[in-house]
């Protein structure tokens, strides 16, 4: 601390002024800025940098964790129910639910992406020397469903909100108050999607800002599928749930609200009157999980608590 | 980011000024500025108004001393090494557990063939009661229904 001090204490002068027949400055007591205060805030003060401005550039960011960081969120004050419920006890009941016994001392079998891709039938010359032909039906091969063990039970990874505004075509209001909405339920910012092909029946054109989507993940995901699960769908009106036949086939399942069902979520129906009513949009919630298909990504959002109706397709 | 930004702002409805400001003859007092009347929905105005401005409504980065950055730190580093604790701990009990099944079924085949089978076979498997709920530290009072048969 001396030596820290030492750099803001006046030079007060050693040598007798007599001598040498010079008037010294010496600070009064009053002046002392170090001796008045007890508490003082540390000489060097580091500026975050507004922007970042590359990873060459000589000043970087602070890491999110300081608290002088731009990106610093203090916290978490709370535990989220949902995490823990997870934790606790759907973590272990989805082991046992998706249990694949393997023998101790035998291989599991691994999956060659040759054997996935089928041969050419040979039928014209051209056919020598291509590479393999792709799956039926399509150029995207299925996820593989790896053995269960311990290490990759599923689980959730995020979540997105997405809305597509057809009224922001017409007037962009529509589009500010979607992204108002979704960022009041979400916590986080959305961001503008824009239109990636012309539909002329829709008079849509490529380009155009056409909706809003949000990603979230940990602990904001929690949140949101727990407020999700205990508030707003069991307040729905004769909620049947998912549809049982959503997913995409590698374990991320997506589900819809209607404007009338967003207006359920607290955080909207806390400040209802600041929402014009017929901007509010409905929107499809998409849940990421580290399924790798949709039957155990359904398991999992069924211990959550979320109902799926109608055909179960897997 | 940027982009949104502009994007929201692109076609906010900006102050458009009076064609015709109203004559005063009561008053001596001129009016110079021109009158400004605002245009649209306020509601949406609002809206547009907080998107567009966060980083006035957002706390400035919070500035430390040395011993008070110090204690954030060493905080920071107790809460991360828990949370690491935390997830060990949890990858073990989940290891126990699935060590556990493993050696009971490989017991079973010894036992008896087939009920192997059945315990190995994916079918029938079933899933979570639709009455599974997240505990909470704060129930109703008359929240739980035990009269209550699945119908």
């Amino acid at each position: 601390m001396s030596s820290l001090f030492a750099a803001v204490r006046p030079q007060v002068a050693r040598v007798s002024t007599a001598t040498l027949g010079i008037r010294t400055y010496r600070p009064k007591t009053s002046e002392l800025h170090w001796k008045r205060t007890g508490r003082r805030r540390a000489q060097y003060q580091f500026r975050v940098p507004r922007y970042f401005r590359g990873p060459l550039h000589p000043i970087q960011p602070p890491k999110p964790s300081e608290p002088n960081s731009r990106e610093f969120v203090p916290g978490p004050f709370s535990r989220e129910r949902l995490e823990d419920h997870y934790h606790n006890t759907i973590a272990s009941d989805l082991l046992v639910l998706t249990y694949t016994h393997q023998a101790p001392g035998v291989e599991p079998k691994k999956n060659d992406i040759k054997q996935r891709l089928r041969e050419w039938d040979d039928s014209s010359p051209y056919h020598k020397n291509r590479p393999l032909r792709g799956p039926r039906g399509g150029t995207v091969l299925g996820l593989l469903d790896k053995p269960r063990t311990f290490r990759n039970v599923p689980g959730l990874t995020g979540i997105t909100v997405h809305t597509m505004v057809k009224g922001a075509m017409q007037d962009n209001a529509h589009l500010a108050v979607a992204g108002m909405v979704v960022q009041s339920i979400t916590g986080v910012r959305g961001t503008v999607v824009f239109a990636k092909k012309s539909v002329a029946p829709f008079d849509l054109r490529a380009g155009r800002a056409i909706g809003i989507k949000a990603n979230m993940q940990g602990q904001l995901a929690y949140r949101f599928l727990g407020n999700l699960i205990d508030v707003v769908m069991p307040r729905i009106k004769e909620y049947k749930g998912a549809k049982g036949t959503s997913g995409d086939s590698s374990g991320n399942i997506t589900f819809g609200f209607t404007p009338e069902q967003v207006i359920l979520f607290p955080e909207i129906e806390v400040n209802y009157d600041m929402y014009p009513p017929k901007m509010i949009p409905g929107m499809h919630i998409t849940v990421h999980t580290s399924a790798n298909n949709d039957k155990e990504a359904r398991k999992l959002l069924q211990g959550f608590g979320i109902p799926f109706y109608g055909k179960i397709r897997d | 980011m940027n982009r949104i930004a502009s994007f929201f702002t692109r076609a906010t409805a900006r102050p458009v000024v009076a064609a015709t400001p109203a004559k005063q003859t009561t008053t001596l007092v001129r009016s110079y500025a021109k009158k400004v009347v605002q245009q649209g929905d306020p509601r949406v105005r609002m809206i547009r108004y907080f998107l567009n401005h966060p980083a006035e409504h957002t706390p400035r980065p919070l500035k430390f001393g040395t011993l008070r950055a110090l204690r954030h730190w060493t905080i920071h580093r107790a809460w991360q090494l828990f949370r690491k604790q935390q997830r060990e701990a949890r990858e073990k009990e989940l290891e126990r557990q699935y060590n556990k099944m493993r050696d009971a079924v490989e017991a079973l085949k010894t036992v008896d063939e087939r009920l192997y089978r059945i315990a190995i076979s994916k079918k029938e498997v079933g899933t979570f009661p639709i009455e599974l709920r997240i505990p909470t530290d704060t129930p109703p009072r008359n929240g739980w229904n035990a009269g209550w048969k699945r119908s």
